[in-house]
């Protein structure tokens, strides 16, 4: 049995490493050279994928708002240091000393969110990576399962999609009208049916509809015009009523819709055009 | 009214007289008396000099009375005479028109506007008439260099030309016309919203030109061709020296080797052959045209941000957005976008001119960054009126190849949102996984502007060595995505008109667009099936035609079951193919 691997994949990118690598690029921002053999976020990514052709890679960094809180705490703590003078330091806070060291050993270069965000928009334009932060590992296995299921379901989805038709559906669309076998139901599609012209309303489509109650009818009553421009304006003088009692309203098909519906119902030209715009 | 009825240079026909009976009359009774020199003749002319300033339809002789030189004896008469004429034509005959009274006129087909059925002028016309014949329309020929004349032209040029397709796109035809045209196809005149394109919906009106398909394709029609054939002979006659010094400081910094050239070949060209190859320097002018740069230099990259952004809801909100940008120094102008909320532009440099108050437009070409931004509710509200998956579907097919998804999440985890948050994340990897779209989530409006600065800013300096190509959409299809290093110093990006207008979003629809849909309205018809469907009965008619055409009912009913569809080559199976049969052969009424 082969298996294929898919093209969508993820990288858990551990909380030091991607601040260092943001850190090497700020660098290398401002110094335009990197000094180091630092190597930034994008040419990392740029490696990786130039090592697995065919993966579509998308980023994990979990909890960089530890990060940005612990950052955050050691700004303060040196502040009220520099304020408060260094002689406290000496005698009296022992163990904050010995708590500055565990401090030291950890020390991760001090990138500001901006910088961050930066680095992430250079990435985004090179590569088109796109980076997640979540907060806890929980949140990761959540991730993961929705990116399964997405994964799973992607092939379907996009079939779907492939009608070669340029319109979709989904606007005002839930789903067909249901139609049982001896053909009850197929009313309300004929209505829906007339209501796929663009601008064309409810009321409308009613008003059409009480006339003539299905595309046979229609057609006929097209059949028995004598010319053209009867059946071009046979429905441009019919009646809508429009809201109830005393606020409703009178107004006509008109001609435009007539029309448009003619064409519709008649045209042996798949590709005729049916609006008289420009 | 009756559509061929329009005369030029009105859109709506005005009656020359609301009272058309009673002028007949008055003048046939005038006549009478002028024949036999007799003075009524000038009684007559004075109420038909009085019946003709009078501007409302009268019902009957009696209501005439108001008018001056209209007595009893006059009135009567007209009552007589209206009597008559209903007795003839049924009591609900039309006093307002003419045409059945005479019986000369109703031997003529029913071209005559109301009013002028007897043949007297009744106001200057522009039409020559002849008494109780079909009027001779005026031929109609465009302005010189008029948008009519440009479009007439380069469409026959085109169609002339070795290997043509036979049609033009708007695009296309839009652009090499233009050198033709002294007015803008794309920008309209200060206090109008009329161009020069808006003369193309006439020459479809007289049948010169025909609009098919959609995308939309325009051609000449036969009246079109014999015309555009005679306008361009007409062209190579006259001089063409002042007509060419214009399009060559039309066509863009190309470079002045290229203008040489063409110069080159007249020089050693005979007088026939020079004509010949003036008439290709337009069109090929016109090719030069579409296919334009931008020097790195000469053009600045500007966001533009969607007008629907800035205004309307919460506009606290949405002016703070504005506002951030403008903070934040970046280069942005708001208009209307068909599509997204935002995306950039590379716009050309452009210097006022003096004398003129607009500084000329500059070319604008669409980077391929398209952003659109959902905030949490929006997303919810969009799912559930399947608004989502449709301006997904939009945004794939706008030519852009970079989509972007920009997710405000503002805290919205207790939100009263009417979906659960698992379903709202889901939606966003879907996005991600099976449309491709690049996902950026942040927390509020504040640090969505953040994002667009910063994007602003790294394009700018991306595209900072770049020379950028106008590639066509309408003529090259799809291209693929350049990302602009420092080391590929050109990029083809697609113009922003052609970009905006083929993202409108109700557009013209065609038969078998529609036909399509309605299909699709039925429980269980997909939109596969409803492609099978059509490529054997591409439109509503011909599957009328078809179902008219079998020898029995169960013929119809089976007559679409093992049409084959989708990857799978199944049957649609005879279930559907009898719900449609019932849908468009049932005779009587539906249920």
């Amino acid at each position: 049995m082969m298996t294929i691997p898919e093209s969508h994949t993820v990288i858990q990118v551990p909380l030091d490493d991607f601040v260092t690598m943001i850190n090497n690029f700020c660098k290398k921002q401002s110094d335009g050279v990197l000094s180091e053999s630092g190597i930034s976020l994008t040419s990392w990514i740029r490696v990786l994928m130039s090592k697995n052709p065919g993966r579509t890679v998308s980023m994990v960094v979990i909890d960089i708002e530890k990060y940005f809180k612990s950052q955050n705490s050691k700004c303060q703590k040196k502040y009220r240091e520099a304020v408060l003078g260094e002689e406290k330091d000496a005698g009296l806070e022992g163990g904050q000393k010995k708590r500055r060291k565990k401090d030291d050993i950890k020390q991760l270069p001090n990138v500001s969110r901006v910088q961050v965000e930066e680095a992430l928009v250079d990435l985004q334009l090179h590569t088109g990576v796109q980076v997640r932060f979540l907060s806890t590992w929980k949140d990761f296995t959540d991730f993961i399962t929705m990116s399964t299921k997405s994964v799973a379901e992607a092939p379907f989805k996009r079939e779907r999609e492939n009608t070669g038709f340029t319109f979709c559906l989904e606007s005002e669309w839930s789903g067909g009208h249901k139609v049982d076998r001896a053909g009850n139901g197929l009313l309300q599609v004929w209505k829906r049916q007339i209501q796929q012209l663009n601008r064309v309303s409810p009321d409308m489509a009613s008003a059409i509809l009480s006339v003539y109650p299905s595309p046979q009818i229609l057609v006929q009553a097209y059949a028995r015009c004598k010319t053209e421009q009867e059946k071009v304006g046979l429905l441009a003088d019919m009646l809508i009523r429009r809201g109830e009692g005393v606020t409703s309203t009178t107004r006509r098909v008109g001609p435009e819709l007539s029309k448009r519906l003619y064409l519709l119902m008649t045209s042996s030209d798949a590709q005729q055009p049916l609006d008289s715009t420009v | 009214m009756p559509p061929d009825q329009v005369r030029l240079g009105r859109k709506r026909p005005v009656p020359s007289c609301p009272n058309p009976l009673f002028l007949q009359w008055l003048t046939e009774l005038r006549d009478h008396a002028k024949e036999k020199g007799l003075k009524t003749q000038y009684v007559y002319q004075k109420a038909i000099n009085s019946l003709k300033k009078y501007p409302l339809p009268l019902k009957n002789g009696k209501e005439a009375k108001i008018l001056q030189n209209f007595g009893d004896g006059i009135c009567k008469i007209l009552d007589e005479r209206l009597q008559k004429h209903c007795l003839e034509n049924g009591s609900n005959a039309p006093i307002l028109l003419a045409t059945s009274c005479n019986k000369r006129i109703m031997a003529e087909p029913c071209k005559h506007t109301p009013g002028v059925s007897n043949g007297h002028k009744k106001q200057p016309q522009k039409e020559v008439q002849k008494k109780n014949k079909t009027k001779k329309k005026r031929e109609y020929v465009p302005l010189k260099r008029s948008g009519g004349y440009a479009a007439l032209l380069t469409l026959y040029r085109h169609a002339q030309m070795p290997g043509s397709k036979g049609f033009m796109f708007r695009n296309e035809l839009q652009t090499e016309a233009q050198p033709l045209c002294d007015k803008s196809f794309t920008v309209p005149d200060l206090g109008s919203k009329y161009t020069a394109w808006s003369s193309v919906s006439t020459l479809i009106q007289k049948d010169l030109l025909v609009k098919t398909h959609s995308p939309a394709r325009y051609s000449l029609t036969e009246h079109g061709l014999a015309l555009a054939e005679k306008l361009d002979s007409e062209e190579r006659v006259i001089d063409k020296g002042p007509v060419e010094d214009k399009s060559e400081e039309e066509s863009s910094g190309d470079g002045a080797d290229v203008v040489d050239l063409t110069l080159e070949e007249e020089e050693d060209d005979k007088a026939v052959k020079e004509s010949c190859s003036r008439r290709y320097q337009t069109l090929e002018m016109g090719r030069r045209a579409m296919s334009w740069h931008l020097l790195p230099g000469s053009y600045d990259i500007v966001l533009c941000v969607d007008f629907i952004e800035t205004t309307g809801g919460s506009s606290a909100r949405k002016q703070e957005l504005v506002k951030e940008l403008q903070r934040n120094g970046v280069t942005f102008d708001v208009r209307k976008l068909n599509v997204g909320d935002f995306l950039w532009v590379a716009r050309e440099k452009v210097t006022p001119v003096p004398g003129q108050l607009r500084p000329p437009v500059g070319k604008e070409l669409v980077l391929d960054h398209i952003i659109e931004r959902k905030r949490m509710d929006d997303l919810c509200g969009s799912i559930i009126d399947g608004r989502f998956r449709e301006q997904k579907f939009r945004l794939k097919r706008c030519g852009l190849r970079k989509p972007i998804y920009l997710v405000e999440e503002c805290g919205s985890t207790a939100a009263h949102l009417s979906l659960p948050e698992s379903t709202l994340q889901q939606a966003i990897v879907n996005t991600q996984v099976v449309d491709g779209f690049f996902v950026k989530r942040v927390q509020d409006v504040k640090e969505s502007t953040a994002y667009l600065t910063i994007m602003t800013r790294y394009l700018q300096k991306l595209y900072q060595n770049c020379t950028l190509f106008c590639r066509s959409r309408e003529l090259e299809g799809y291209g693929e995505y350049e990302v602009p290093q420092t080391e590929n110093h050109s990029c083809s990006l697609m113009s922003f008109t052609e970009f905006n207008h083929g993202a409108i979003k109700n557009k013209c629809q065609t038969v078998r667009e529609v036909f399509a849909r309605q299909l699709m309205q039925i429980s269980g018809v997909s939109g596969d099936k409803a492609a099978a469907i059509l490529e054997l009965y591409g439109t509503v008619s011909s599957l009328l035609k078809a179902y008219d055409q079998c020898s029995s009912e169960t013929e119809k009913e089976k007559l679409l079951s093992s049409i084959k569809y989708g990857k799978l080559k199944r049957n649609l199976g005879p279930a559907l193919s009898r719900t449609i049969y019932q849908l468009y052969c049932t005779h009587g009424p539906l249920s």
